[in-house]
Formats: structure tokens, sequence, C-alpha cells
């Protein structure tokens, strides 16, 4: 196996309905393969009920699959003896900031998931630091969680992940509970993560330009994948993504019906296109 | 003539403490029947507080609000009828369903009203029928429905006490482009077909521009704005700077703008951009 992939689905179904009785079930992810290696930088878009968030899950064996292999550093997610090594590799923030802090003060919040690990003090406390550095909330260490904005406290639960060092972090639509500034905070958050720790990232999102920030954007249809390729390749298809119910950037779109170029995705690179038609 | 009016309406939180906090600050409002306004402002700007106050939840630190003509805060009565005529539906409203079935939650309001039986049947029914809510949903529990089935039944259950007046905060927040687009025109469809003042409290501009009628922008506990959606986009770079987001498609206008294009920089949506660059392309504008 390629060692520079973290993540690994092979051909993997999954579905809530219970008991189906001989009959087909309705399958949340139908058959999905793909592969996410170090350093991506991954947007997975999709309406709601199509499969985007079990994807998530199945990740990092909250949910595991009822046929197929997801491999997380080619560990089978399905060998429950070995699913806190499966969780130390890839970390997951939710949606909800409200749902996922566990301690009264900050920092023993981020301390929580390398305390589970069994990691030695001295050792906590210097990862404990480092990830709340990170992203930007160390001043903030000693206050209650309670008394954070939405995007300080998901950077709290950024930081609780950062600090088990995973190769991998998922965030299951983590700024759509946010306002424009929070939702900002938490996108220049992961960025950089990305780029100065080279952590590979899952982004999971509706919003249009959030996944335009992305390396590679996968689309979800049906608990299948639609589209996966770079933001510029995916977005051309603007019809079909309108039909599976989803937007493109606005800058792309008036690009694009302008008949002025296929590789705008931002609001300066779409002034850049028009003011050059008029030279 | 004016539905709603706050007469130097000033909200201060913990007063008398050290973290007394002054949340609105004078502020003079007037709405008119039968507007659709979208309500704009970043967390802490004081718009949560302002909203609250229209059906007498908060009451206010100085200052007067009037719904319907009536100080509310006048009498006991004129507080009941405050908070009949003004519905509030909060942030994620399918938190607060509680009732066995679907029908009995969106009930509960007009049942609180004082209704008949019959009276209250109807309104259920209408109200249902606003929100896509079908017979064999009505019957059902509200927690076997999915997220965005939930919120309409909440948003139902405001509707069903067919209030003068209905405010609704994010009422699309959390859900996927088509889910917001759903509830958008379930919004504006309920206010062309009653004739109700509807305001729509949200962080983003791009989402209530189309069906808006009118922009109230709120910062700093202050009015900032009350005005038409183009002209509220005409101050795009004020808006920027006090944190909040302007459609990209206007952020391109004022770039164009910027670098000498001459066009106009009210533009929201992608049609009009088009149209307007179309019609530079006609005039043979050169740069």
């Amino acid at each position: 196996m390629d060692t520079e992939v973290i993540l690994q689905f092979k051909d993997v179904y999954f579905t809530y309905d219970e008991e189906t009785q001989g009959e087909e079930p309705h399958w949340a992810v139908n058959g999905v393969s793909l592969e996410i290696k170090k350093g991506d930088f991954v947007a997975v878009l999709g309406h709601n009920g199509s499969g985007k968030s079990t994807l998530a899950k199945l990740s990092n064996a909250i949910l595991i699959p009822d046929k197929g292999q997801v491999l997380v550093e080619g560990i089978d997610t399905s060998d429950e003896e070995r699913t806190m090594d499966v969780r130390s590799h890839v970390g997951m923030v939710f949606q909800n900031p409200d749902n996922q802090i566990v301690a009264t003060i900050v920092e023993e919040d981020v301390a929580f998931g390398p305390e589970n690990l069994g990691i030695e003090p001295a050792e906590i406390r210097r990862r404990v630091d480092d990830a709340l550095k990170a992203v930007d909330m160390y001043d903030y260490r000693d206050k209650e969680p309670h008394k954070l904005s939405g995007g300080q406290k998901q950077r709290v639960a950024i930081a609780g992940i950062i600090a088990m060092q995973p190769d991998c972090i998922v965030l299951d639509e983590s700024t759509a509970m946010l306002d424009p500034k929070g939702r900002r905070e938490v996108m220049d958050t992961i960025r950089r993560l990305h780029d100065d720790l080279g952590m590979a990232v899952v982004y999971i999102t509706h919003y249009m330009d959030e996944a335009a920030l992305a390396d590679r954007v996968i689309v979800m249809e049906k608990g299948d994948i639609l589209f996966d390729g770079t933001p510029l390749e995916v977005f051309q298809n603007v019809e079909k993504l309108r039909s599976v119910g989803l937007d493109v950037p606005q800058s792309t779109e008036l690009a694009l019906e302008l008949g002025l170029s296929d590789k705008v995705l931002t609001p300066s690179e779409c002034a850049d296109a028009i003011i050059r038609s008029f030279k | 003539m004016s539905i709603l009016r706050t007469d130097n309406l000033t909200h201060k939180y913990s007063v008398g403490t050290p973290f007394e906090v002054t949340a609105l600050d004078s502020v003079s409002l007037d709405i008119e029947e039968g507007e659709l306004v979208a309500v704009i402002g970043h967390t802490g700007s004081g718009k949560s507080t302002l909203i609250q106050h229209f059906n007498g939840l908060l009451k206010p630190s100085e200052g007067k609000v009037y719904v319907d003509g009536k100080d509310i805060w006048e009498s006991k009565q004129s507080l009941r009828e405050a908070r009949f005529k003004v519905g509030l539906c909060f942030q994620y409203p399918e938190y607060q369903l509680f009732e066995e079935t679907v029908y009995k939650d969106i009930a509960f309001g007009p049942r609180n009203m004082g209704l008949s039986d019959d009276e209250i049947d109807a309104r259920v029914r209408r109200a249902a029928e606003f929100t896509g809510v079908t017979d064999e949903m009505l019957e059902k529990s509200p927690f076997d429905l999915s997220g965005g089935e939930k919120r309409r039944v909440a948003i139902a259950g405001v509707m069903a006490m067919e209030p003068k007046i209905l405010i609704l905060d994010e009422p699309t927040s959390g859900l996927d482009p088509k889910g917001r687009d759903t509830i958008l025109e379930l919004i504006r469809d309920y206010r062309e077909r009653t004739g109700s003042t509807v305001m729509i409290v949200s962080h983003s501009m791009e989402d209530v521009a189309d069906i808006a009628t009118k922009v109230l922008v709120v910062n700093s506990s202050k009015i900032m704005s009350y005005d038409t959606v183009p002209n509220t986009y005409k101050r795009a770079a004020e808006l920027l700077e006090v944190g909040l987001d302007v459609p990209s498609v206007t952020k391109i206008f004022m770039e164009l703008h910027d670098r000498g294009l001459p066009v106009r920089t009210d533009i929201y949506t992608v049609e009009q951009g088009i149209e307007e660059i179309n019609k530079l392309r006609l005039e043979g504008v050169n740069l």
C-alpha cells in the first residue's frame, strides 16, 4: 500500500436501515471508493441526506461499513480492538459548538483527548499549549468555555483534536452554526493547520465559497461520489450541481455566464477576467 | 401606516453591576405594514435584543415600543395583545417541538389564544399548507421527521397564530442551499398571500436579498441603516467594514468600479451582474 495514503475507502456501503427482510436497503453510502493522502485538503459537498456526514462518521470508526472496508493508516476500522488507534489518527470536529465541549476550563477541555490516549502529563501540558497557540486561543486557556463565542468554541474543539496529533482532521459542517466572523476564524485556522503542520483536512460543508478554498472537491449525491476534482473542474458543472440542490460560487457563475473564463473561483479573479475583456 | 415603532429605545443588560452593557442605544425606528424586512447584523450587534422587544420578551430600559400604534407596556392587556400580534420564531426552532403529534404542536399556539376547536383546526390546516406539511405528517410524532421538516413544522406553529407581524430569527441557518430556498420561498408566499409584515434576521444578506423589500442594518447597538435592498448595497464598503458579509457579486462590482469600469455598485444578484456587463458591452465601453 502507498505509504502516503492516510485514509482509504474500499467499495464502502452503509445503511441506517435495521431490518430489511431480504429487500435491498436504502444505502446512505453506496459503494464509495476514495483515498485521502498526506497533506490533502479536501472539501466534501452535498445536500442534506446525500451521505456526506455518514462518510465522515465512517472515517474514524464512529460508524463501521456494512460492506467494504475503511482503512486508516492501514488499520481496518472494523477491528474493535484498534478503535482508539484509528481515532488517534483521524480526529473529528462536529457541527454544534455546544455539544462537544466537556470540561469547565478551556485547557482542561483540550487535554481531555490526550489524557484518554494515556500520554505523560508533561507531554500533555506541552501539547495543550501548542494546540491552543495553533488555533490562536492560548490567551483564553483559563477561561470558561460557555463564555466564548461560537467561533472560539469551535477553535477550542479543533485544539482538542490537534492535541491528539492526528494525521487527518475531519470537520463535519463545523461552520454551519457560526456567523460570518466565526466562519472566517475557523476557515483561517484550518487553512493554517494544513499549510503549517501539513495536516490532511477533510472539510464537509455546503458553503460553496469555503469549498472553493480547498485543493480538491468531492460532491456526494445519493450516497455516491458525483464529482471528484479540483474546485475549478468541479464548479464548471453549473447545471448539474444545481440539479442536485447545490450552488456554484457566484464569481464562477458570473464569469461562465459572460463567456469569459473557466478559471474563476474568487471575486478578484472574476473582476480580473471582466477588466481584461474590456481592454 | 407604521405597524411597528420604537421611540428612543434603549436596553441595558446587568444594570447596576460592573458588567452593565448597553445593547441598544436610543433606537428610533418605523416599520410600515406589509414590508418584508431583512434584519442584518453580526453577533453582538444588538439585533436579537431589538427583536425581543417587539413582542415584549424584553422590557426597554428607556424609551417606548409601539405595535399597531399601541404602547405595548401601557397595560397588561396591551402586552398580551402584542404577544399575539407579533409572532417570534427563534433560531433552531426544531429543538422546541415537544408535542405527541405534529398537529398538536402546530395547534399549541392557537389553543393558548383561546380559540374555538373549529378555528384552531382551520388555522392548523392553513399553516400546514403554507409550510408544505402534509396530512400524513400532521399525524406523525415531530421526532420522526427530518431536520428540514421539523423546521417547517416549527414555523407553521408560529404562522398558525396568524400574527400581523411574523419575525423569524435565522430561519435558514444550518440548511443546505435547497432547504434554504424552500424556507425563503414559503416565507415570501406567506407574506404575499396574507399581507403580513415579516422580518427575517440573518447574518447573510446574500440569502435574503432576493426576497426582502427593506434591509435594517444593526451595528454597535444602533441602526446603521434602514433602506431598500439596492440602496443598502450601495454602502457595501461600509457593511464590510463593520464585519458584515456582502454577496460575492457585490464585491466584484465594487472592485470593477474601483478599477475604473463605469459600473453600478448596487448589484447583488448574478442576473443583475450579467445585465450590467452586457449593457457596457453594447455601449462599447473600452478601458
